[in-house]
């Protein structure tokens, strides 16, 4: 298709919530770029996930300082986008199960306090005056009033259409195939309906992010990690906080509490009165099905910390495939072996949470060459240097 | 959770579950019937208290007398076996009654889920009192409930007709049937059927039966709208042209019931949970599951009977029931018999038969376009998430042009039913809004659970 020839000021790969708020971005910068999306929006992770916006869950240090930045600027999103997308500022329970899991909530609670974070422990009463579907003999749990959630389709609907009212344009069904070089340098965007020059391209792609980057010769440590989640029949509203377990929180950053029995879940009312119930965290190669494990595992710790689930139907389940990477942060910004192509990809769970300051971030890079935070952290580079990431990969399977 | 292994499970004890339930027992299998239902027997042998004999119709009277011969056997297990869902390994989730939950480990799955009804929605299509051809028929012969005072049958095909006809010999009234298919498509069933002289003389008998209770019956008509404060109290009618347009002036016709048929489309659900590659057939009811000869599907060790590959009606099922249970046997490890082999391609030829017959019924409940096109914007047409008809358009006019998207955008099929209910026709609201040369997208798949159940059945029951 000839007409179909064209050029873009940028090119991003991914019609999920990072590649729409990185094009939304891009257009508030003043730039025309171009979004192309293999199937429709949202059709990836980010149509099969949680909307928790938890800041609890984030590594004190620029991780949460990130995520602290991303909400503020979400909310401030909800004036500026097209859109509503049902965020809701609801306030955050950590339920902890016992006292090694309070011990280890103890150090990261003071760790995110030192950061900035408005969280503190409460004791099992506390809790359930919080939270009174909680169960009798919940041991104690961290609160903090600031975690939120939101609808991740409408936020992915509603970035996308923002940045099509600002001059985007929005490719689905339009498969990228490979990527045209000049001198090592990106200069054109091949895709199943036809080719688009460009100088710059975002790669915003979660899981299937590897799989691209191979086309340029990179062999990245993002890897998929299967989600599974179960949805409710609607009901009257029941929970008043967005609640994780602390194992949560343990599975992702202390190898020793993970090892120990116990689920993670996180527990969501939905505006229209669902329930969410997530998730499984498991690598499973590319398979998003479901499976009786992973709903049995999941039911049982829900009902086990709000008893009252019991008898509630559950209507519909479903799995996401989640962009793990070794050292649970994404890989933002530019790639040092190809230059024009910047990273905006493997969030694992904080997609939805960081999608936000992602896009900014990665505009800041595009038009000016250096975001406004410091996130040498988050540079696809620190992978550059290993001999083997994949080593990494087999030492934290589950 | 209890495990359980077995050698087959079938998923649906219709017709074509008892049959391949029937032939696999004989070979000495361990085999789990599984259905929803209270009895088993699906929609062809649901029986009245009073237990017809079958009639005229062969099929009806071997499946009965197949459900004679088990009912001594399952009433060892009284209470009905609902499939939650199949996982990746053929392994099954199922409760009964009493939201106990099990694990199946089957070594090979037949899935005989039949069919359900396609709805086409109008103006007043939620009202109390509007329902399914076959939601009537099944209060009729299951409950003994006549389903209204006053009933209107419509929509098109041999279905509305069996609807009235029962409603009728039960003690109902039945104003009118209304067939969308004009005379032209009535001769060329009736000359489809010339080889079927069982079928011809139950439609007769129909026929025959609600002309002499005075019921009024037209070809070539339609529903426009259904109306009452409430509940129905009247249906709007009028001619319509072979593309469904309505041509001449409307009329108002009393009722308190309307029942509305428009065929069947196959129960997907677990095929598509299963992952077995999907045909299209637009002469089968539209999408149906792909199998080969022996009636194995894409996925292995997973064979599949009946509605599921294409609606046929009682006949195919009973064929295509004993054909994938002598390919279960041969999946197994047995090598069938002379007598088998021969017995087999003598069903495959038989299913021939019986596919031929299923295109003819298909043609006779085709859709036109024009019963699509004239849906006001506030008619409801998820009934989960209600969703109306307006949304719908808005949605494709600004960019939503695939099923999924659209389901994405509106929560579409999110809702308790997964879509069973809208799916098809939003699939055919979609094709006529777009346009274009249209290639049949695949439905919504269904996920587990497939019916609700409760958090503590799925978490293994009440902890001990």
């Amino acid at each position: 298709m000839s007409h179909f020839l064209q050029e873009a000021d940028a090119v991003v790969v991914g019609g999920g919530v990072i590649g729409a708020s990185v094009a939304f971005h891009l257009t508030c910068a003043g730039l025309r770029p171009v979004l192309c999306e293999g199937l429709d929006l949202a059709s990836g992770s980010s149509g099969a996930c949680d909307g928790l916006v938890f800041l609890q869950s984030k590594k004190p240090g620029i991780h949460l300082h990130l995520a602290l930045e991303s909400q503020r600027r979400l909310e401030a999103l909800r004036c500026v986008l097209p859109m509503e997308f049902e965020y809701l500022r609801r306030g955050g329970l950590v339920v902890i199960g016992d006292e090694a899991e309070y011990a280890a909530m103890e150090r990261y609670v003071t760790a995110q306090r030192q950061n900035g974070l408005d969280v503190r422990l409460v004791d099992g009463c506390e809790a359930r005056r919080l939270e009174p579907a909680l169960a009798a003999g919940t041991h104690a749990a961290a609160y903090s009033p600031l975690d939120a959630q939101i609808n991740p389709l409408r936020l992915t609907f509603a970035l996308a259409a923002g940045a099509r009212r600002n001059g985007a344009r929005i490719l689905t069904r339009t498969r990228v195939t490979g990527f045209e070089r000049r001198a090592g340098a990106i200069c054109a965007v091949a895709t199943s309906r036809g080719s688009i020059q460009t100088g710059t391209v975002v790669l915003a792609t979660g899981a299937d992010t590897p799989r691209l980057a191979s086309l340029m010769g990179l062999d990245l440590p993002i890897r998929p990690r299967r989600g599974q989640l179960l949805v409710t029949a609607p009901l009257a509203p029941l929970l008043r906080h967005c609640l994780i377990s602390a194992h949560y929180i343990a599975v992702k950053y202390d190898p020793a509490l993970a090892a120990r029995d116990g689920a993670s879940v996180s527990m969501e009312q939905t505006e229209r009165g669902n329930l969410l119930l997530g998730s499984t965290r498991e690598f499973a190669g590319y398979d998003r099905h479901t499976t009786v494990a992973g709903i049995q595992s999941i039911a049982a710790a829900c009902t086990r910390i709000v008893p009252a689930l019991k008898t509630v139907q559950v209507i519909r389940s479903f799995a996401g495939l989640r962009p793990w990477t070794p050292d649970g942060l994404p890989l933002l910004g530019p790639v040092p072996e190809v230059p024009g192509l910047l990273l905006a990809a493997g969030h694992e769970g904080d997609g939805i949470a960081l999608s936000a300051i992602t896009g900014a971030l990665i505009a800041e890079w595009i038009t000016s060459g250096h975001p406004h935070i410091d996130v040498q952290d988050f540079s696809p580079a620190r992978f550059s240097d290993r001999a083997s990431p994949k080593l990494a990969v087999n030492g934290i399977a589950s | 959770m209890d495990t359980e292994h077995c050698d087959v499970a079938i998923c649906g004890a219709g017709p074509a579950g008892l049959a391949a339930a029937t032939v696999l027992e004989r070979a000495g299998l361990r085999v789990r019937l599984l259905d929803e239902n209270i009895q088993p027997g699906g929609q062809l042998l649901r029986h009245t208290a009073k237990r017809a004999s079958g009639g005229v119709d062969r099929a009806r009277r071997r499946g009965l007398r197949m459900l004679d011969q088990r009912t001594a056997k399952e009433r060892q297990r009284p209470s009905p076996q609902r499939v939650i869902g199949i996982f990746p390994d053929r392994e099954i989730l199922a409760a009964d009654a009493g939201e106990h939950v099990i694990r199946l480990k089957p070594r090979a799955v037949i899935l005989a889920t039949g069919a359900r009804e396609r709805y086409l929605p109008f103006a007043g299509w939620t009202l109390p009192g509007v329902m399914g051809a076959g939601a009537a028929q099944i209060l009729v012969k299951t409950h003994g409930v006549l389903p209204a005072r006053r009933l209107v049958a419509a929509g098109a095909g041999p279905l509305i007709y069996a609807a009235a006809a029962d409603t009728a010999t039960a003690g109902g009234r039945v104003a009118a049937v209304l067939d969308q298919a004009g005379w032209q498509d009535q001769w060329r069933l009736a000359l489809a059927l010339c080889r079927r002289p069982a079928k011809m003389l139950e439609g007769a008998a129909y026929i025959i039966r609600l002309q002499l209770r005075g019921c009024r019956m037209r070809c070539g008509w339609r529903v426009r709208s259904a109306e009452g404060r409430g509940r129905l109290e009247q249906v709007v009618v009028s001619r319509s042209d072979a593309q469904g347009f309505p041509t001449g002036a409307a009329m108002t016709i009393a009722a308190d019931g309307l029942a509305i048929g428009w065929g069947l489309v196959a129960n997907l659900d677990l095929a598509s949970q299963a992952g077995c590659r999907l045909a299209h057939d637009a002469r089968l009811g539209g999408w149906v599951v792909d199998t080969d000869q022996d009636l194995a599907t894409s996925v292995p060790g997973i064979y599949a009977a009946g509605e599921v590959t294409g609606i046929g009606g009682g006949a195919k099922a009973l064929v295509e029931g004993e054909l994938a249970a002598l390919g279960v046997l041969t999946y197994l490890g047995g090598s069938l018999g002379r007598q088998a082999e021969a017995r087999r391609r003598r069903l495959n030829r038989l299913r021939r038969g019986e596919l031929a017959l299923g295109r003819a019924l298909a043609d006779a409940s085709r859709v036109p376009p024009g019963v699509l096109s004239g849906i006001p914007d506030d008619t409801v047409i998820c009934r989960c998430e209600d969703v109306t008809m307006g949304e719908i358009r808005q949605a494709v006019f600004t960019g939503a042009d695939s099923l999924l998207s659209l389901k994405r955008t509106l929560r579409l099929g999110m809702g308790i039913c997964q879509g069973r209910t809208c799916g098809p026709i939003v699939a055919d609201v979609l094709a006529l809004l777009t346009r274009g040369p249209h290639v049949p997208e695949p439905p919504w798949g269904t996920r587990a659970p497939i019916k609700p159940v409760t958090l503590e059945a799925l978490a293994g029951g009440p902890e001990t």
